[in-house]
């Protein structure tokens, strides 16, 4: 008895979907939201403009089925190729990517990620140092930042969706903790 | 958000999308990892021509001179081209892998090791089988370009005089050409050191370490062969070659 689609594997779908494109409904209804907000996150486009890259980029990924080679997990894939086709749209908009907009919740929980806050009172107290400190994190930092502590990735997926080394990647994160530490306490905003 | 599920299956339908073949889509990454096996291949004739050059000093040279003037001439007589290009495809090959597919996953350190260590263990393979000598005599007239170390042996001024003995004075005087084409006399006596290979006859092929003493006039303290020693030499129609066996060296006239 064929098992309903909701219950295969992503690799199983990959499978069935090169024959069927009904079937690839399941891997865009798996990954569209989840892309969205990654988008979001590293990019400073509007909804719409993400819907649009989203819809390409699940096209790209279909036509390029046949090079997914198991050698990574396909969630890591997907967003290898999200990554890869929002770095282009930005360049092709002309927008500096350094223009990230993030969530202030997203902000907050990269902060509370990095660094030891005194309490919760304090951190609505001191929002807009936080955001400051965020803001002027270079993307580089930022980017790896939020696959780490906003998507939960580990560093091997951190590593082949950025295509950086593992070491290059755990340098990145190490060296915007430091940097946002550096910010905080600065602004005393560290427990001592 | 808006779901795209449904939408982006009808276009894939609908203009008849399908997934790229496996050949299209790895095509890069084939001509990557051909581009880099050529790169290590080429790194390797580099590094054993530079091996080449190098031995090519030999001990008894090294043993003659003085430490401070065989590091000297390790120095000036390098063979740069070879150590550039060697160096141009690490690089290249560096570079090159980094494109491939996950290539990026591997530090500077990593790849780098590695492609010295293939192109090092890939050069000596070739020098041990000598690969590298047989490029010289494939290739016509690329003698001084596979070899630029000969150049060693035309720096009379650092004791060092290469060339063929074109006349033999007497017991004690010869003239040899230069591969400059300059004719020099040559003074040795009894206590000059000659390698038992070697005659002091017209036609050989020597390495003279020794002290320039005037313009075109120098005295031996060694006499050896030259690493040049068996290049074929064109004289008249008749292309001639020295032969060296253990019994001494001839003429042979192909």
């Amino acid at each position: 008895m064929k098992k309903p689609l909701n219950e295969l594997t992503d690799n199983e779908l990959v499978e069935l979907s090169k024959e069927n494109p009904d079937v690839f409904e399941e891997l865009v209804l798996r990954y569209q939201n989840r892309l969205f907000y990654y988008i979001k996150r590293i990019s400073y486009f509007g909804d719409e403009d993400i819907e649009d890259i989203i819809q390409e980029i699940f096209i790209k990924v279909y036509r390029n089925l046949n090079s997914f080679d198991g050698d990574l997990t396909f969630s890591t894939w997907v967003y290898q190729i999200s990554r890869n086709a929002t770095i282009d749209a930005i360049r092709k908009k002309q927008v500096r990517p350094q223009s990230v907009r993030l969530k202030e919740e997203d902000m907050i929980k990269i902060f509370k990620s990095n660094i030891d806050i005194k309490n919760e009172f304090e951190t609505k107290e001191h929002l807009e140092e936080i955001k400051e400190i965020m803001a002027n994190l270079p993307y580089k930092y930022k980017e790896v930042m939020i696959l780490k502590f906003l998507e939960e990735k580990t560093y091997e997926e951190i590593m082949d969706i950025v295509q950086k080394s593992k070491g290059t990647v755990a340098s990145l994160i190490a060296r915007g903790r430091k940097m946002i530490i550096k910010e905080a306490e600065q602004k005393d905003l560290l427990i001592n | 958000m808006k779901d795209f599920s449904k939408k982006i299956a009808e276009t894939i339908k609908k203009d008849h999308i399908v997934p790229d073949s496996k050949w299209k889509t790895h095509w890069r990454n084939y001509a990557f990892w051909l581009a880099f096996s050529l790169m290590i291949l080429l790194g390797a004739v580099f590094f054993s021509l530079v091996i080449l050059n190098v031995t090519d000093f030999g001990s008894e040279l090294a043993r003659q001179l003085k430490l401070r003037k065989f590091l000297f001439l390790v120095f000036v007589t390098m063979p740069y081209l070879w150590l550039i290009l060697f160096l141009i495809t690490v690089f290249s090959g560096f570079m090159i892998f980094r494109k491939t597919k996950r290539g990026y996953r591997y530090n500077v350190l990593f790849i780098s090791g590695i492609i010295v260590l293939a192109i090092a263990i890939l050069g000596s393979l070739a020098h041990f089988s000598k690969i590298n000598s047989h490029l010289e005599k494939g290739v016509p007239g690329s003698d001084k370009f596979v070899r630029p170390a000969e150049g060693r042996w035309q720096r009379p001024e650092d004791g060092l005089l290469g060339g063929e003995i074109i006349k033999v004075e007497s017991a004690e005087l010869f003239v040899i050409k230069t591969r400059k084409g300059e004719d020099w006399k040559v003074f040795y006596s009894d206590e000059t050191e000659v390698k038992r290979k070697i005659k002091i006859e017209e036609g050989w092929r020597v390495g003279i370490v020794g002290e320039k003493k005037e313009e075109y006039i120098f005295e031996a303290f060694m006499i050896i062969q030259p690493p040049f020693k068996n290049e074929p030499r064109v004289k008249g129609e008749n292309k001639e070659r020295l032969e060296c066996l253990p019994d001494g060296c001839r003429r042979m006239v192909q």
